[in-house]
């Protein structure tokens, strides 16, 4: 595998107050960030690299993919700083690409891997950042990362919730399991993913301390949209 | 309980009928999408979706990114068009749902960016539906053509309900589970709507 280490640098662009202390960010650009509507993904990573100062790890059958896969925008567009990253990883993630921390300490390395690379979340051997389930500001401004998650539902029967949650979950290889015979469910999956399945879990919670009824299964015939 | 259950829908679907000038609150808080901030105008004739998707975010709507794959759809207007700011996102997402698309948002609220994709999908691709409360059901109805997650209270055990609940979506393109006290309703917003006030007519004492 050949790694290519676009670039390494002092990031001075760290963002102010982060949420997290204990989870790293990703250093803004100094001034909006553009991006043109016919760019590549890689190109535009390679942009943001330069820009920011972060160290990006892209092994080679990435970048291959990365570099002949169009961002599919429609328009050319100006991110502010505060979005560059969030933006760009959302846009990573609408084409599966994935990214990790290679190295969380300072100076902190990410590594981004495409889907039809083999080594990207079909075949993913990335670690997953992990964190917890409160932490949803990291989330939302860290949408593409591989992550992991658990949350506790105090007020429902995990076993019988995480079965039926197939039938609505989607394809980005999220998975959601129960810990053993907690109460507890682990969540791994895209940032974004991640996120809108932590508010789901918690939204479903809140009606089972309201109405505590048996749990169905899925009703028939209703399983097959987005598969 | 099958003919009361339709009788409840028809009785529903007929107020629905009757109130279809005023459109549902606006959601609390900010909106789902970035919001346009000047109107859209539209001369008459054919026009490509993608060229549609592309004023739209000229008008200051969301940036919008496009599956590889999709068709050159097109629309036809009859007469020239003029659509105000807090309209447009109902009038492009009902366009996307005419020719099978759906929208994933990124994740910020209100999101800058939405991807197209076709839905439901047989193919690999991304879909990430937002997950909506039970007092967000005006959000889901403002935006036909964003996948969302919706939870909706169910108090009922009859799984005769249930069962005829799904069938009146008219296709698969929303999925149903049932959790506990509740439904979490999956699909495009105008259908996981339609969906989740049909739920709210079979309930005990809906209306």
């Amino acid at each position: 595998m050949l790694l290519a280490l676009l670039l390494t640098a002092a990031n001075p662009n760290l963002p102010q107050n982060p949420a997290s202390a204990a989870l790293p960010e990703l250093p803004r650009p100094p001034a909006a960030f553009a991006i043109a509507a016919d760019a590549k993904l890689m190109d535009v990573l390679r942009a943001l690299a330069d820009s920011t100062g972060q160290a990006i790890l892209v092994d080679q059958q990435s970048r291959t993919v990365l570099e002949t896969t169009a961002t599919g925008l429609l328009r050319d567009t100006n991110v502010p700083p505060a979005q560059a990253w969030p933006y760009v990883q959302s846009l990573l993630a609408f084409h599966g690409a994935q990214c990790s921390y290679e190295l969380r300490e300072t100076p902190t390395l990410v590594a981004v891997r495409s889907p039809n690379s083999g080594r990207g979340p079909a075949g993913s051997n990335a670690v997953p950042v992990l964190l917890e389930a409160g932490q949803t500001g990291w989330l939302e401004r860290h949408p593409g990362f591989w992550v992991r998650t658990s949350i506790k539902l105090p007020n429902t029967d995990v076993r019988q919730l995480v079965n039926s949650l197939r039938a609505v979950q989607t394809q980005n290889l999220e998975s959601v399991i129960n810990a053993g015979e907690s109460n507890v469910v682990i969540v791994t999956g895209f940032g974004s993913s991640v996120l809108q399945s932590v508010q789901l879990l918690r939204l479903i919670d809140e009606q089972s301390a309201r109405h505590p009824t048996p749990l169905g299964s899925v009703v028939p015939g209703t399983s097959g949209a987005g598969k | 309980m099958i003919a009361r259950a339709l009788g409840l829908l028809v009785a529903g679907a007929l107020c629905a009928c009757a109130s279809t000038p005023a459109p549902p609150a606006a959601p609390a808080g900010p909106g789902l999408l970035r919001m346009p901030t000047r109107p859209l105008e539209l001369a008459a004739g054919e026009l490509p979706l993608r060229d549609l998707l592309g004023r739209w975010t000229d008008c200051g709507g969301p940036d919008v990114a496009l599956a590889a794959d999709l068709v050159d759809a097109r629309i036809a207007l009859e007469r020239p068009l003029r659509i105000e700011p807090g309209e447009q996102a109902r009038y492009v997402e009902r366009a996307l749902r005419e020719h099978g698309l759906a929208l994933s948002a990124a994740p910020q609220r209100p999101a800058p960016l939405v991807w197209v994709a076709p839905w439901p999908s047989s193919s690999p691709g991304y879909a990430q539906p937002v997950s909506l409360g039970p007092d967000e059901l005006a959000g889901a109805d403002a935006h036909p053509a964003l996948l969302v997650r919706l939870v909706v209270p169910w108090d009922t055990t009859d799984s005769a309900l249930l069962s005829f609940l799904s069938s009146s979506d008219g296709g698969a393109q929303v999925a149903i589970i049932r959790g506990p006290g509740c439904l979490v309703v999956m699909g495009p917003g105008r259908e996981v709507a339609n969906v989740a006030r049909g739920a709210a007519a079979l309930q005990p004492g809906g209306s």
